[in-house]
């Protein structure tokens, strides 16, 4: 993986077309709107990109080990709707109501686990199912309303601003960041989902239940949906039954463009960073264009599309240049 | 007695689902078991079950499409916007199947010639077929008039309905294709060994490419008739019906790891779908918990499907 190509690092050709990639979508903001560069909009940005980010941490963990996690944005939507609706209707103190719907985020992890290594249903398939499943269960806690305005104390993780430009949001990034950036680089568990991902018959003979690996994966991955669920709802202050529906393209898209092998064993978060904030400044660039909302979608599909067919060509490139 | 024994044993488990399912709906409603019933249940799941069989050619072959839905909404908004501007109804077909051969088209092109996953392109595609249906209506149904058309969607004689004819021929076609056909025999080579496949003379790339093609295809025929039956082409009417298709498959005994299935199994899978739909509204589920209820049971009866093939192997 780390092979020298004429003095080169084998990873440093794909990290770099990505860095460009930003950088491209970077110029494009500025020459949209000039005051894209601002600090406010930095900070907006980060904000913004912040919920996808952490997401992405739950999503690259799940990719790198096995497979997508294709039941992120519903997993979100329910670890949200859980926390808001113990707060509003049942008066559960806000400590205890994020819990429970970390706690959600985790079972319905272990589920997508328990089907995906254990009953051996390809990932992109049980958990393309759960979604609806979830989706359908989070309508119906809320019976179709939509809940708002909660308690002052919760909104400050997602609403508050510390030194003026940097927000509570942010903050809690940055934690999950450097804790999912340690889990992966320096526990034994991270290193396990790299071999388990690159190679499963390889990662057994050498003692590794992958079974218990990818269950553990895909619980990190519900959690980290969770959570994002939960910072929604203190950021924008309501919650209803569709939220993260949005949110799964842009996640995939955000760990795919962070180079992250869509065949498992590659990639890390630094990487998913990069791809969240780009898809965020894409986002932030088709709200100035106005670009009508049912085209959104489809232009993050086709930004999925590209990343993957470059990446696959690089690699392509890269192989043949190997043998030769 | 050992023959009967045999012949019981060679009943996919799935069917005794179905009878109990039945015996149960029909005791709760005594309207259940009516032939009006039977024909609003055949209307029903007949477009399922062309979609359905197009997922399992896909999954065959070792693929998978999460765009058929997508693609049975754009099939059916162009057919309507033939239908609209008056033309004749074989060519309306024409239209439908022709739309969705080229977006199979595109699937298979990108999984075929460039190699990207197919989870990731027909996911992607997805959205871009939504995005153009939805600029084709400016995000509304159209609505159709035009009564030589709405025929497809009606019983012939009051007894048959004519979707299920259709739907039907579409599906024997597909039987034969499996059964019969140089393709049909490709799609079980390349799902089995794609690699021993290839070196064995056969243009994997190409018959690759063309199963996605012939998916689009079918569920753009399939559209057609949906579109008849509904009177409305609605820009988001392939919601979910991505997964349907492939539970579909995956219940009928189709699997996504060896090459093994048969679109023959893909009825039983459509049946079952289909009868639960219907018997949600039977035993008085309030809609509100439907689409949940019904997200449930797929994945339960898909894990159920995997653990006892899974065991099959084994013994």
């Amino acid at each position: 993986m780390n092979g020298k190509i004429k003095g080169i690092n084998s990873n440093i050709l794909p990290a770099v077309s990505r860095l460009g990639i930003l950088f491209i979508i970077i110029i494009m903001g500025c020459i949209i709107d000039p005051s894209f560069l601002s600090l406010r909009n930095i900070g907006n940005n980060l904000a913004n990109a912040s919920i996808l980010i952490i997401l992405g941490v739950g999503e690259t963990v799940a990719i790198i080990t096995n497979g997508p996690d294709l039941s992120a944005g519903s997993i979100m939507t329910m670890g949200g709707v859980v926390t808001a609706i113990l707060m509003k209707n049942y008066d559960v103190h806000f400590v205890l109501a994020i819990l429970a719907g970390l706690l959600v985020g985790c079972l319905l992890g272990a589920l997508n686990g328990y089907m995906i290594a254990y009953v051996k249903i390809p990932a992109f398939i049980s958990t393309y199912g759960l979604q609806w499943a979830v989706f359908g269960f989070a309508y119906i806690i809320l019976e179709g309303y939509v809940l708002y305005s909660f308690d002052e104390t919760f909104r400050f993780i997602g609403n508050g601003w510390i030194f003026k430009y940097i927000s509570m949001t942010t903050v809690c990034m940055l934690v999950i960041v450097v804790a999912g950036t340690l889990l992966l680089k320096k526990t034994t568990f991270g290193r396990k989902c790299y071999s388990v991902g690159s190679n499963a018959t390889q990662a057994a003979m050498s003692g590794i239940d992958s079974r218990r690996v990818v269950m553990k994966a895909f619980i990190f991955s519900g959690f980290m949906s969770a959570a994002a669920g939960v910072l929604y709802v203190a950021r924008m202050n309501s919650v209803q039954s569709d939220i993260g529906s949005a949110y799964l393209l842009n996640v995939l898209a955000a760990v795919y463009m962070g180079g992250t092998s869509a065949s498992g064993g590659e990639g890390g978060i630094p990487g998913t960073i990069i791809g969240a904030l780009a898809m965020t400044m894409v986002s932030n660039c088709m709200n100035l264009l106005a670009v009508p909302s049912e085209l959104r979608d489809a232009v993050i599909d086709i930004l999925i599309i590209l990343t993957v067919l470059l990446d696959t060509i690089v690699r392509k490139r890269m192989m043949s240049r190997k043998v030769g | 007695m050992t023959k009967i024994k045999k012949l019981i044993h060679k009943i996919p488990l799935i069917t005794w689902f179905i009878i109990v399912l039945i015996v149960v709906f029909s005791f709760r409603s005594d309207q259940y078991l009516t032939y009006r019933n039977l024909l609003v249940l055949l209307q029903q799941g007949s477009v399922l079950l062309v979609v359905a069989s197009a997922a399992t050619f896909v999954i065959i072959s070792g693929g998978l499409d999460l765009s058929l839905g997508s693609i049975l909404t754009v099939s059916g908004i162009t057919s309507a916007m033939a239908v609209t501007a008056g033309i004749p109804i074989p060519i309306v077909f024409l239209v439908g199947g022709i739309t969705g051969f080229l977006c199979g088209a595109v699937n298979g092109f990108f999984i075929s010639y460039c190699g990207l996953p197919p989870f990731i392109t027909t996911l992607g595609s997805q959205g871009i077929f939504y995005g153009i249906a939805l600029l084709l209506t400016n995000n509304e149904g159209i609505v159709i008039y035009d009564e030589s058309f709405l025929i497809l969607g009606a019983n012939i004689g009051g007894m048959i309905p004519m979707a299920f004819v259709c739907c039907f021929i579409l599906y024997i076609i597909m039987i034969i294709v499996q059964d019969y056909t140089r393709f049909g025999r490709y799609i079980y080579a390349i799902g089995g060994n794609a690699e021993g496949a290839r070196l064995s003379g056969l243009r994997t790339r190409f018959w690759k490419f063309f199963i996605y093609a012939f998916a689009g295809m079918m569920t753009g025929l399939a559209a057609v008739i949906l579109t008849s039956r509904l009177e409305v082409a609605d820009p988001l009417v392939g919601d979910r019906w991505e997964f349907e298709a492939i539970a579909c498959a995956i219940l009928g005994g189709t699997s996504m790891n060896i090459g093994k299935g048969d679109v023959k199994g893909t009825i039983l899978g459509a049946a079952l779908l289909t009868i639960i739909r219907s018997g949600m509204n039977v035993v008085r589920i309030p809609s509100l918990w439907q689409s949940a209820i019904l997200g449930t049971v797929l994945i339960l009866a898909i894990v159920f499907q995997v653990r006892l093939s899974l065991k099959e192997g084994r013994g």
